[in-house]
């Protein structure tokens, strides 16, 4: 029996690159000194450690002892509660360790991710492209953060699956897919318009046809044919809206979420202040920590900004305007966390599929991705921030 | 198992349902998806379920449940709200350890009870380092830091410490309301909080450091504070009692340097010179500055002033917003007669006049403004003078503020004190006003125009007799010097069988007078105490205890504020239990009233704003029911209602005064209906009346009672009575089978027909029943009897018991009922139909009642006679 391509390549490109990432860091994690007095995510595993900093603390907190909410401080409600659930329930089969549960649950949803990324790239563009875009997802520089005790892998999981379901017009997949995307992050909510575009692209309405008769016709005949449709889609917030009303009834504050993002210095100044903010500190600063997390998030945002035309062109506006929507959200108040958030606006990754039918690209995108990605493993199990 | 048939059926029921759904509705989809929907609803209330059940808060964010003791032996404080420094359990007390210069505070997770007093104490140790401790409250949630009230230790340098008291105003700075140098060489406080409605106070040690300051927030949580080390050890949070009466809950610091902390001018010249905030544009047009730290509500604002050029001063009140004039309430000197103006600023700003009223020309004497702001109305008094009351108010609560238009003019002083429960409207002089602008020439409105005149003061009891004449009834006696308690229970007589009018001459104890302390004396005929520096210098009445009474004194101050009386004393030898009313020692406008607690504390009811008692002759009246009491001070009602809760509401009478020197000339005891007796004529003339239930409206001497659903609705005359004859013309409409009215006697309480008795027409008038209300209110009859009524229209004449014809749909009936003392005789259209019935109770509040509507009472006339 021959194993279907859509979950051969994806198996392969997750084995590879994890092969590579686990060889990296522990190879970094024991040979390089890491600064004393951090937190050990698993006292008995230098393994499990390795991939549990940072915000892992976080869904480890909330995962062991449930949310909590203090004004003006850190708190762990800006985390969004569904993937630490998964963690919490899954626990009992781990040996009540939530740090493995959540590293094995991280795994298994990037390996999942990868399949369905696979076959949404096989059905905008085609095999082939599917095939390098799968590569370049998993041996992208940040993509050891699928592996991590963080949201990456199940939240870009749920928002393929909505994708993919949605492209395929089965609604009720895609709006649980999607309503379990916006429970994940605050982000997912946005699959709402994406899947909406896609229902408007069904009914023959696009932005290109905006100023023809027959496209709204179209619509409303669409409209009166598939209203229903539309009702179970607007179920894709309602993960965001259960957040809301459980930070509600137990902290009086339904967007403590936003709230407590001051904490962390996030405060909304705008993408453009932000980016300018960057430049000026890049031109004037000296080179040190600060200033090479600086560098590589503010280049990754540009260059990600740079490819939204290119998207709108090859895979239609309704990925281009998710993806922008993906970027500036958070650059509005930081690009801190960026060479992180790009992982799930996969249709870049989908473009650079299609890109990389030319030789030159692809090995250029591949062995670079391949050398950064050791380099950021690195970095990250000695506990010096990435992303 | 069983459940899977069950649900096939119900998913079979569904589907049919859809199926008839699915004709109605075109473009429907199919089953499944509908299915589908309502599954992914129900899979996101799973989802929530499964937050809620697995990362829900371990600690939940709630309400105290007080008493509330926090000893630090089992905390979590990665739950606590903790704002910088490092705070930690060390041998079972909370700690800040570290230095520096950022303070620091953690907040217990709870959030205080809404709009309740309450007491908060802690134990806190300084430490070497220490720079500053105490505790954060009513802070507000979430902005923790940035509103709330701080009262803290402050060691500036090594030798010095003082006890400081603020709040963090708009911008988050922290503003100094009090600070106090202590002398107290220790490290180790006691810190007691305590917080009311307006105000606040603390205790360090035990000793009352900080008094009635005013609070800007209110409820929120509370935390602990920090700038250095700190030990904090033992917190303690419980239900506070009311706050003492009379305090002031704001006073300007006009007069500080610097001061017109809070003032925010949004027009004119605003400064401060001369220990005056003073206006100096004297031709700008409502030039207005907001006190913007507090705002206000059921308050008493005086503010003292006097006009440097032109005539415009005044005050603005109840303000949305102290940065501008609408929405306000505003009452001012006009600068354009002699007048003063009073009204509102709409949302807009324009100004709505509601009245005025020609006065003097300002001057530039000093004068002073007061207003009473309660729930729904205002009264203006200019130097003590009321000038109008019962004005609607527009704005219920607000900012206050000063406003001059065309004059310049200083303001002095401005203080607010809370207006707790009614309103004391003190005694005054009515002068002819104009209200709606309409100027008008007498007196206004029939409130100030009553057909019915208490007893005065000085009238001559019923009965004038001396002690000699005093009751036969048994009294159980007491030794004023024997500590073991006499019997709690006392064979009381009631008011009305113990009337009593002092005689002051002889010796004190052959009148029946036993001085507990104070130097009482019988001076020319009057009863007088001489000490001006004691607390509740008492002397009681032993002969005989009473119940049910109207008690009365008449009184004079010589020197300081504080005369009053006592009733319902359990024993003839102390205070314990026993009610009081007197003039607060504090200032000579406000009576205070409350009680002894069994062990001799006393506690403060409520108090209310009177004119200035001075050396002036005042009468004080109390009458004393099953369940309650009123207050009268100048045959003005103070406060009626009053309850006991020590459960006394009977016992001995006595005399009172707190550093005050007083003379008695009048100590008189009677029935409960001595206080109205007298001819009530008229529906306006019931001054005091109430609705208990229902819609009433009150026109051209009818009240109609137009609620029409088929239950009792009560309106109570205000007046209270054993003997007396009541009688009304009541009109009932035709076409109701149900419909009835008549009168309700023997009230327990105005508020409430529980523990009482009625009389009234039913069915429509076929009949008459009465009957008693128990103590819930349930009603059972005990007699009735039918009226000639037709039920084919033909009405009987007005000789018979039966309705008499009116014009329209309607039937009426002239019902009169005579009461003396527990018997009642009922006539109908003049026709006797019962004699001597026994009803329950003796005396009581009376009222009307009608089952059903509309129902129209006219005539209403009132004779008591006791």
């Amino acid at each position: 029996m021959r194993v279907p391509r859509w979950v051969i390549i994806p198996l392969i490109a997750f084995m590879l690159s994890r092969l590579l990432i686990f060889a990296v860091g522990l190879a970094s994690d024991t040979m390089l000194p890491t600064d004393p007095g951090h937190w050990v995510a698993a006292p008995d595993s230098q393994f499990l450690s390795m991939w549990a900093k940072w915000d892992s603390q976080y869904y480890d907190d909330i995962a062991t002892n449930g949310y909590w909410f203090s004004p003006g401080q850190q708190s762990n409600v800006a985390f969004f509660p569904v993937y630490p659930l998964l963690m919490r329930v899954t626990a009992p089969l781990t040996g009540k360790s939530v740090i493995l549960a959540g590293f094995i649950l991280s795994n298994l949803a990037f390996l999942g991710s990868l399949v369905f990324f696979y076959l949404l790239t096989e059905l905008e563009l085609d095999a082939d492209s599917a095939k390098r875009a799968v590569f370049y997802l998993a041996f992208f520089p940040t993509s050891f953060f699928f592996n991590c005790v963080y949201t990456e892998s199940t939240f870009l999981l749920f928002s393929l699956a909505t994708m993919y379901f949605a492209r395929r017009h089965q609604w009720f997949p895609a709006a649980l897919m999607g309503m379990l995307a916006s429970a994940t992050r605050n982000l997912g909510v946005l699959l709402w318009a994406l899947v909406m575009w896609e229902w408007l692209r069904e009914q023959g309405w696009t932005l290109k046809t905006i100023h023809k008769k027959e496209s709204w016709v179209s619509l409303w005949h669409g409209f009166q044919q598939h209203w229903f449709d539309l009702f179970i889609i607007a179920i894709i917030p309602l993960g965001l809206l259960v957040y809301m009303y459980f930070l509600r009834a137990n902290f009086e504050r339904p967007f403590a979420f936003i709230e407590t993002q001051a904490a962390w210095g996030r405060v909304n100044i705008g993408p453009l202040a932000v980016i300018s903010k960057n430049v000026k500190v890049l031109m004037d600063g000296v080179i040190n920590k600060g200033w090479l997390t600086n560098l590589w998030n503010t280049a990754t945002l540009l260059l990600f900004l740079a490819l939204i035309p290119f998207i709108w062109i090859r895979l239609g506006e309704g990925y281009a305007i998710y993806v922008l929507i993906m970027l500036l959200v958070p650059a509005a108040s930081a690009t801190g966390s960026m060479i992180r958030y790009v992982l799930t606006a996969f249709p870049a990754f989908m473009l650079l599929g299609w890109w990389g039918r030319r030789e030159s690209v692809d090995r250029s995108l591949m062995s670079s991705f391949a050398v950064l990605l050791g380099m950021f493993v690195t970095i990250f199990v000695n506990w010096v921030f990435v992303g | 198992m069983k459940f899977i048939p069950l649900m096939k059926k119900t998913i079979a029921r569904m589907e049919t349902l859809l199926n008839r759904l699915r004709a109605r509705i075109p473009g429907l989809p199919g089953n499944r998806t509908v299915f589908a929907a309502v599954g992914l609803g129900f899979a996101a209330l799973v989802l929530f379920a499964t937050f809620q059940l697995l990362l829900a808060p371990k600690q939940k964010f709630t309400t105290y449940t007080l008493p509330y003791e926090q000893n630090f032996d089992d905390v979590d404080l990665r739950r606590w709200f903790v704002g910088d420094g490092v705070w930690s359990i060390r041998l079972a007390a909370l700690a800040q350890t570290v230095g520096g210069d950022t303070p620091s505070q953690a907040f217990v997770p709870y959030k205080l009870i809404e709009d309740s007093p309450y007491h908060a104490s802690v134990y806190i140790t300084l430490k070497k380092d220490s720079r500053a401790a105490g505790i954060s409250f009513n802070a507000q949630y979430p902005d923790l830091k940035t509103k709330q009230h701080r009262i803290y230790l402050l060691r500036p340098d090594p030798t010095s410490l003082d006890l400081v008291a603020g709040y963090m105003d708009a911008t988050g700075s922290f503003v100094t309301q009090v600070q106090v140098p202590l002398s107290i060489n220790t490290t180790e406080f006691r810190i007691d909080l305590y917080v009311y409605s307006n105000t606040y106070l603390v205790q360090v040690n035990g000793q009352r450091l900080i008094d009635n300051r005013p609070l800007f927030y209110k409820n929120g949580l509370i935390g602990f504070y920090a700038l250095g080390p700190a030990i904090f050890d033992t917190f303690k949070l419980t239900a506070a009692d009311n706050p003492n009466p009379g305090n002031l809950v704001y006073t300007s610091d006009f007069d500080q340097n610097p001061g017109g902390a809070g003032w925010v001018p949004f027009a004119g010249a605003w400064k401060i010179a001369d220990k005056q905030m003073v206006q100096t544009d004297p031709i700008i047009v409502n030039s207005g500055i907001g006190y913007e730290s507090s705002s206000f509500q059921n308050f008493t604002l005086r503010v003292t002033f006097d006009h440097i050029s032109g005539q415009g001063a005044g005050v603005l009140f109840n303000m949305p917003s102290p940065y501008d004039l609408n929405g306000a309430q505003l009452v001012r000197y006009s600068d354009e007669t002699d007048s003063l103006i009073w009204g509102y600023f709409d949302a807009k700003g324009a100004f709505n006049r509601q009245g005025f009223t020609n006065i003097a020309p300002a001057g530039n004497a000093p004068h002073t403004l007061q207003i009473f702001s309660g729930d729904i109305s205002y009264d203006v008094f200019l130097d003590d003078q009321l000038l109008i009351r019962d004005v609607p108010l527009q704005s219920k609560q607000g900012n206050i503020g000063l406003i001059t238009s065309g004059a310049s003019a200083g303001f002095s002083l401005v203080e607010v004190y809370p207006l707790f429960g009614v309103s004391g409207a003190p005694t005054g002089q009515l002068t002819p006003v104009a209200q709606n602008g309409t100027p008008s020439s007498t007196p206004a409105s029939a409130k100030a125009t009553p057909t019915f005149t208490p007893v005065s003061a000085k009238a001559t009891p019923k009965n004038p007799v001396g002690p000699s004449a005093a009751p036969t009834l048994v009294i159980t006696p007491k030794s004023p010097n024997t500590s073991a308690a006499p019997a709690a229970t006392l064979n009381a007589a009631t008011g009305i069988q113990s009337p009593y009018h002092g005689v002051f001459t002889g010796k004190l104890s052959d009148q029946g007078w036993v001085v507990i302390n104070g130097d009482w004396r019988f001076q020319n005929g009057n009863f007088v105490q001489l000490l001006t520096n004691g607390y509740d210098l008492t002397t009681i009445y032993t002969k005989t205890s009473v119940k049910n009474f109207s008690y009365q004194v008449g009184l004079t101050h010589q020197q300081g504020s504080g005369a009053g009386l006592l009733f319902n004393l359990p024993y003839n030898d102390r205070l314990t239990g026993g009610s009081m009313v007197r003039y607060s020692d504090k200032r000579d406008n406000a009576i205070i009233w409350g009680y002894f607690d069994n062990s001799g504390v006393y506690k403060n009811l409520g108090y209310a704003e009177v004119n200035h008692a001075g050396t002036d002759h005042h009468t004080l009246r109390v009458i004393s029911g099953e369940l309650s009491y009123s207050i009268y001070l100048d045959d003005r009602l103070v406060v009626q209602g009053v309850p006991f809760p020590s459960k006394s509401n009977a016992g001995y009478i006595g005399l009172l005064t707190s550093v005050a020197s007083v003379i008695y000339d009048e100590v008189s005891l009677g029935g409960v209906g001595a206080a109205f007796k007298g001819n009530y004529t008229s529906l306006d003339g019931f001054t005091d009346q109430r609705i208990v239930s229902g819609k009433w409206t009150l026109a051209n001497n009818k009240i109609v009672q137009t609620v029409p659903d088929a239950a009792d609705y009560v309106w109570n005359t205000g007046v209270e009575a054993a003997k007396y004859t009541i009688t009304a013309t009541i009109i009932l409409p035709k076409g109701s089978t149900t419909v009835g009215a008549g009168f309700i006697l023997n009230m327990a309480t105005r508020s409430s027909k529980n523990n009482s008795y009625i009389i009234r027409l039913t069915n429509a008038g076929q009949g008459i029943w009465w009957g008693a209300n128990d103590a819930s209110g349930k009603f059972k009859g005990q007699g009735s009897v039918s009226l000639p009524f037709q039920n084919t229209g033909t009405l009987t004449p007005s000789a018979s018991p039966g309705p008499t014809q009116t014009p329209g749909n309607s039937l009426t009936f002239l019902v009169k009922v005579v009461v003396d003392a527990g018997k009642m005789t009922v006539f109908v259209n003049d026709n006797q139909i019962a004699a001597d019935i026994s009803m329950t109770g003796v005396s009581g509040w009376i009222g009307l009642v009608s089952y059903g509507g509309p129902v129209t009472f006219q005539d209403v006339k009132l004779e008591v006679i006791e």
